[in-house]
């Protein structure tokens, strides 16, 4: 049963095994050296800007800029859109109605000044 | 009172497809009145006609729904328009152009043919859809819609010469087609006006008015008539339906403040049919209603001897 195991096991490290670990521990390496140098220039990039040189008075407490309230949703409108008829769409009465003449005899009534019909 | 009336200085020519009138109470403003009145048609004419194809409003239809830039005369008329089509609900729609050309009115009436096939009618796109922005005077026309300033075009044109020719120090009575406006001071008496299906000429019994101020309009289904698809149309279109208006009045006549508003109101009244009556005297305007079956009924003030 042993010697069984044993023919399975390798018994030497030839050449080729040595460079494929050579080769793991370089890349592992690599790795490695990446982590730390983001970490580093992560670290650095996320310091603060220095403090100016000269010293001024406290600026009082700056309120944070409010957000801006947007504008009062409009109602709808209650008639269709505008098309450029907003203004007072009366019709409008006339100062004065007409006034129907009373009939008069064909002979002694002058023609009218103008006819209103349909054309 | 009337047989003793000297009859105003008085010029008349054809325009714009009609009879255009001109009344003046001073007989020396009368040439000078005419030729702004011919001038002021023709311009009218050139803005807005639909039977020229260089007319401003059918260029409209090149620029296919993009803003376009107009004119200030179609500008104000367009306005004139859209604010009838307003105050009548869309009873009086300017964008019944295609309608009007499905019902073969596509050329000047003169030249229209006897008869001939029509499609389906179809409703109005809706005077909502064109928006006219008066300050820069751009208008955008949706692609397809077509416009037709026929009903209150002529209205505001007569309102526009009238108020041109007033100027010149007289009192003014502007006629297009029937529809008419005043301006300056009356004659002495009033301004006569007979009433009636036609513009051209009184029939018998066909009251007389007399109007001091304002204007004066007759919508009727009476002229302008022609034939097609077999049967009897005429210029008046519902722009809700696309087609012809229940056969309810006959010959409507409005008196208002502007020759457009009574414009707007007389074709208002025959395309709205029943209860056009009760609508007019609701809104306070004199006027004359004249049914299929001949019944006269007049509201808002109007002073009928009948």
């Amino acid at each position: 049963m042993r010697e069984q195991s044993d023919r399975h096991q390798a018994r030497h490290v030839d050449r080729r095994d040595q460079g494929m670990r050579r080769q793991r521990l370089v890349t592992q390496a690599a790795a490695g050296g990446a982590t730390a140098l983001a970490l580093l220039f992560g670290w650095m990039f996320a310091q603060p800007a220095p403090a100016p040189a000269a010293e001024q008075p406290a600026a009082p407490a700056k309120k944070p800029p409010s957000t801006k309230k947007p504008p009062a949703t409009k109602k709808p409108a209650a008639k269709q859109p505008a098309t450029g008829t907003d203004d007072d769409a009366d019709l409008k009465a006339p100062p004065e109605a007409p006034v129907e003449e009373p009939p008069q005899e064909e002979e002694a009534a002058p023609p009218p000044d103008t006819q209103s019909g349909g054309s | 009172m009337r047989s003793l009336r000297a009859a105003p200085p008085r010029a008349a020519f054809s325009a714009l497809g009609t009879t255009a009138v001109l009344l003046v109470t001073d007989g020396e403003a009368l040439a000078e009145g005419e030729r702004l009145l011919r001038a002021g048609l023709a311009e009218v004419d050139a803005a807005y006609s639909r039977f020229r194809e260089d007319s401003e409003i059918v260029r409209l239809g090149a620029y296919e729904g993009r803003a376009a830039p107009v004119s200030p005369l179609l500008a104000e008329a367009l306005h004139a328009a859209l604010r009838a089509a307003a105050a009548t609900d869309g009873l009086v729609d300017p964008t019944v152009g295609q309608a009007m050309i499905d019902l073969g009115y596509d050329r000047d009436f003169a030249l229209m043919d006897a008869d001939g096939a029509t499609p389906a009618p179809r409703p109005a796109p809706g005077y909502w859809r064109v928006r006219l922005d008066t300050g820069t005077r751009q208008v955008v026309v949706p692609r397809g819609v077509r416009l037709d300033l026929g009903s209150t075009g002529k209205a505001y044109a007569a309102d526009r010469a009238a108020a041109r020719i007033a100027a010149l120090g007289c009192g003014v009575l502007v006629s297009l087609g029937g529809d008419l406006a005043t301006a300056g001071p009356p004659p002495e008496g009033g301004w006569l006006v007979g009433v009636g299906d036609d513009h051209r000429a009184a029939a018998p019994g066909d009251p007389v008015v007399t109007i001091r101020s304002g204007a004066l309009a007759t919508s009727s289904v009476t002229q302008r008539a022609w034939r097609r698809g077999g049967r009897a149309v005429h210029h008046i279109v519902d722009p809700r339906t696309g087609d012809l208006p229940a056969p309810v009045w006959r010959t409507v006549t409005v008196a208002a403040r502007s020759c457009v508003d009574a414009n707007a109101a007389a074709t208002a009244a025959i395309v709205r049919g029943d209860g056009a009556d009760a609508w007019l005297d609701e809104a306070g305007l004199p006027a004359r209603l004249v049914g299929h079956d001949g019944r006269v009924v007049t509201v808002g003030g109007w002073r009928s001897h009948a």
